[in-house]
């Protein structure tokens, strides 16, 4: 049986569209999606933050640099998220949403449904461009399509469809993968593809910044695996590392340079950051859990053959991807088998070990295609018909078996959205009318729930309100989509009957629904359909208050401090103690103390034997009048008169502390500092009238490093990438 | 084989052994075997030994380098974390004690959990639940210990719990019944010559059911 040259050549590219076109009928009914149950409601807010970005950017009201690191309110009492996340994905849907007459989280559900059924391609041309056969490109896009687990987090449509985790971000980066990987490699063994190589890699690390990480290491592996061009290629994995390193510098360092600002949560499960321990993982392998979920063991059968066959394999391109895969497994093993020596590795102590997995099943379906590619080859050129029908028949049997869990899983995925629009569509009027009063009093925080009390029922469509709340704008508290901020831990205490905690936090309305009782303090607005809408007042975004206390803390031990506090006398007296995570030393305090552990200061002093918050405390008198705030972009004002002389006294705004925000104190800059629970504490001692102006401030150093990585790259890298 | 019978038929052992007794052994039969294997390594591996002394003293030193890093706390006198040794003897109404995460985690990496008294989070502990006993062979080596201990945030809000340590056999500390919502408290004792040191807890009342008990950050002084 002999294929005409024309057949061979296309027909890998024939089957690669059925695959597209199998996966557009699968997958047709995500496109109908009109509300998320999932992080998908995160990642759709964060595109609508950088829309009203752009508004703010068209209409001169703020620079471009926003877009790269602006201050998020919609949680956790604002942060800076786009300084550490994802952000030109979302500017760049965002701007194309100005130009396409349809809403923007219609364009986001097109994006990613597209993203989901296009992955194929993607694999295929990683495969072509590492320089394998069409035959293996197709076998390892089908693999990519393929591969299904209980919701491990991987490649697999679990982690993507509406009923999963909704890890739109990772689709992205996912679908980038194969291809920054292949020209990366091309570049390093062929010294081709440098531009290309840096583009894909650069999207990479735009669309999941861990992912492009776990990446980074496979390269110089490779060098490892070119000893016969130890320098060539040694001289290739510099330049390729340095240009990457040039063109994310922007992103990169002050990432790591200002870490203790970023919350490490303990809300967040053991096993995200620890992975699943050998054990767990052995077991998921050989039950068949880490490729196929609730069906035989295809994938993973030619994932571990494919491991035998790339080690012992002459071909150093095979070795190599066995190498990586061994890597990346040993990785996920997770932090309890490789202990410290993690976090010797920078940037990992903080990682969620458990999303490794990514890597494990990328480079394990590589393998796998490596090996049955192998088979069918030696397959063929034994030229026995009979044996070739056997197998092709077998093997369609096999992609029915394979497909069976993975169309069933849809099936419920569709019958889901399907509900979910219906009871979407009910809700909507009532849910607009509920939104378009709150749009039209002042802002402040707005209380419907959490995930962990009745707001996890509470919901319009399949998406929680305090979810929909945040995706349509508002600032909420109690939803943690990410759990950066370092308010975030300490906010989940916000006590819903405690008015004091409305003042800390200025919540100053509660979406409830219609059959919960509200607290006695709250004054009903409206109600409408299932919810209805309550005013509680609060003090407003200033406060004043004083700080007789410095806390020297690292970032880790400062939550049960924090959470102590909230039952204090210090607390019930305006008192917020300093956070020095500097150790700097403030003169403006009565006391110092320093935390040695989570639960000890002083060295050998425990806050249960000799609280350090309980001192007696004078009342405090002090206060202002004449308040006006106002919000402005990025930032809030206000306009007040201290009556008194005021020792230790501190104006409080309760949005995050970050050093990027700028203080203007009667038109002078003046610093602030974090207080209690991570606010911006500004010093006050003078009797007058005030003009504050607070603004979130793009990072200079931010600014700086990407003019520089761009000039770098317009003068260098046509010379360089000719060495 | 007397040992693996102790382990599984611990009312059978019969003096002079005891269960202790029989399991500290194991460390010594353990030391006894690496030298007789080390003895006939070197005897019969003496020529690749003497070929390759370089790689044989790396992998030495790597070695040696791990243990000292592994035990740099005890032999610098520094205070080490009862977690990071493993007792003699545990029993416990349900589950297992987990080291540094909550009782219920022992039922799968899917329920694994911090340890926390009220929303109060410590990174070292013991997991544990009424009734329980956990006893270390400490060999008389530390002088003090101190531990938080509480009912952790996950258990259930009826039941109550009495915290009891003891040194070879002699009750160093009770605690008054302790509830769900009681914050954590601080012991600090001396176990100067202790040779035993169990940590107990025992139900107050009648019902053990969800009671989640925690022994947080316990330390051994010497």
């Amino acid at each position: 049986m002999k294929l005409s040259p024309t057949i061979k050549k296309y027909l890998p590219y024939g089957l690669l569209i059925l695959i597209i076109l199998f996966n557009l009928y699968l997958y047709r009914n995500e496109f109908k999606v009109t509300s998320d149950p999932n992080d998908n409601s995160f990642h759709y807010a964060l595109i609508d933050e950088a829309r009203n970005i752009w508004k703010d950017v068209f209409s001169g009201k703020l620079s471009p640099l926003y877009l790269l690191d602006s201050w998020n309110e919609r949680w956790a009492e604002g942060f800076s998220l786009s300084f550490y996340y994802s952000h030109l994905p979302e500017a760049a849907i965002s701007l194309l949403s100005f130009f396409i007459p349809i809403s923007t989280f219609q364009l986001m559900v097109i994006i990613r449904t597209l993203l989901l059924i296009l992955l194929p391609v993607s694999f295929f041309f990683g495969a072509r461009i590492l320089g394998f056969s069409s035959g293996f490109g197709l076998i390892f896009a089908f693999f990519s399509q393929a591969i299904f687990t209980d919701g491990l987090y991987g490649l697999d449509s679990p982690s993507f469809l509406w009923r999963g985790w909704g890890l739109s971000t990772q689709l992205l980066a996912v679908f980038f993968l194969p291809l920054a990987f292949a020209y990366g490699i091309d570049y390093l063994k062929n010294k081709k593809s440098l531009g290309k190589a840096l583009i894909f890699n650069f999207l990479l690390a735009q669309a999941h910044f861990g992912m492009f990480y776990l990446l980074l290491f496979a390269y110089p592996v490779f060098w490892i695996f070119s000893l016969d061009q130890l320098f060539e290629v040694g001289k290739r994995t510099l330049i390729f590392l340095s240009f990457i390193l040039i063109s994310l510098a922007y992103f990169i360092f002050p990432f790591f340079l200002s870490s203790q600002y970023r919350n490490f949560s303990l809300w967040d499960p053991i096993w995200k950051f620890n992975s699943w321990g050998l054990n767990q993982i052995i077991i998921w392998l050989t039950n068949g859990d880490l490729f196929d979920f609730n069906r035989f063991p295809f994938l993973t059968i030619f994932v571990i053959g494919g491991m035998f066959w790339g080690l012992i394999s002459g071909n150093k391109l095979y070795r190599y991807l066995a190498a990586i895969f061994s890597l990346y497994f040993i990785l996920f093993l997770g932090r309890n088998i490789l202990g410290p020596l993690v976090n010797l590795i920078p940037g990992l102590s903080e990682y969620h070990l458990h999303r490794v997995i990514v890597m494990v099943q990328f480079t394990g379906l590589l393998i796998a295609s490596g090996w049955l590619f192998d088979l069918l080859q030696s397959l063929i050129k034994r030229k026995n018909i009979v044996l070739i029908i056997l197998v092709i028949s077998l093997g369609i049997y096999s992609v029915y078996l394979m497909e069976k869990p993975i169309i069933n899983y849809v099936k419920d995925n569709s019958a889901w959205i399907e509900r979910s629009n219906t009871d979407y569509q009910k809700n909507f009027n009532d849910y607009q009318v509920i939104i378009n009063s709150i749009k039209k009093l002042p802002l402040v925080r707005v209380y419907a729930g959490r995930p962990g009390n009745w707001g996890r029922d509470f919901k319009i469509g399949d998406t929680q309100v305090y979810m929909a709340l945040s995706q349509d704008g508002f600032p909420t508290i109690g939803f943690l989509p990410q759990s950066w901020s370092p308010n975030s831990d300490t906010e989940q205490f916000f006590d819903e009957e405690n008015p004091k905690h409305y003042d800390l936090y200025n919540v100053g309305y509660l979406v409830l629904p219609i059959d919960k009782k509200p607290p006695q303090f709250a004054k009903l607005i409206i109600k409408k359909g299932k919810f209805s809408l309550y005013k509680v007042d609060s003090e407003g975004w200033f406060t004043l208050g004083k700080s007789s206390l410095a806390v020297m803390t690292k970032k880790t031990n400062l939550v049960n401090i924090v959470h102590l506090w909230f039952y204090s006398p210090m607390f019930t007296n305006k008192d917020y103690p300093v956070v020095a995570l500097n150790n700097e030393k403030l003169t403006f305090v009565d006391r110092i103390i320093k935390m040695s552990g989570m639960n000890d200061y002083n060295n050998d002093k425990s806050i249960w034997q000799v609280n350090p918050l309980s001192d007696r405390q004078e009342k405090f008198e002090p206060s202002i009048i004449n308040k006006v705030e106002k919000k402005i972009p990025q930032g809030y004002s206000v306009n007040f008169r201290l009556e008194n002389q005021c020792e230790n006294c501190v104006l409080i705004l309760k949005q995050t502390f970050h050093p990027n925000w700028k203080i203007l104190v009667n038109g002078k800059s003046q610093e602030a500092f974090p207080v209690f629970p991570f606010f911006i504490g500004i010093q006050l001692n003078n009797p007058g009238n005030y003009e504050i102006i607070t603004t979130y401030q793009p990072s200079t150093l931010k600014t700086i490093l990407l003019i520089l990585g761009v000039l770098i790259f317009i003068f260098a890298f046509k010379k360089i990438s000719k060495l | 084989m007397y040992i693996s019978m102790a382990l599984n038929y611990p009312d059978q052992v019969y003096w002079p052994f005891s269960l202790e007794l029989t399991r500290s052994f194991t460390l010594y039969i353990s030391i006894f075997q690496i030298t007789i294997f080390l003895y006939f390594f070197i005897r019969y591996f003496s020529s690749f030994i003497k070929k390759n002394y370089l790689l044989t003293i790396a992998a030495v030193t790597v070695f040696m380098g791990v243990l000292l890093i592994k035990n740099y706390s005890y032999l610098l006198h520094e205070p080490i974390s009862l977690t990071k040794i493993t007792p003699v003897e545990t029993h416990q109404d349900y589950l297992k004690p987990m080291i540094d995460m909550t009782v219920e985690s022992g039922r799968g990496v899917k329920y694994w959990n911090r340890l926390s008294n009220n929303y109060y989070f410590y990174n070292q502990g013991i997991g544990a639940h009424a009734n329980s006993i956990i006893s270390y062979n400490l060999g008389g080596r530390f002088s003090k210990f101190t531990t938080d201990f509480g009912i952790d945030t996950e258990a259930g809000d009826q039941n109550k719990a009495i915290f009891i340590i003891q040194g070879d056999g002699r009750e160093l500390f009770k605690s008054k019944p302790k509830g769900k919502y009681d914050l954590p408290e601080l012991i600090s004792l001396s176990i100067d010559k202790v040779d035993k040191l169990s940590l107990i807890i025992k139900t107050e009342g009648e019902s053990n059911n969800g009671l989640h008990t925690d022994w947080l950050n316990p330390i051994l002084i010497r």
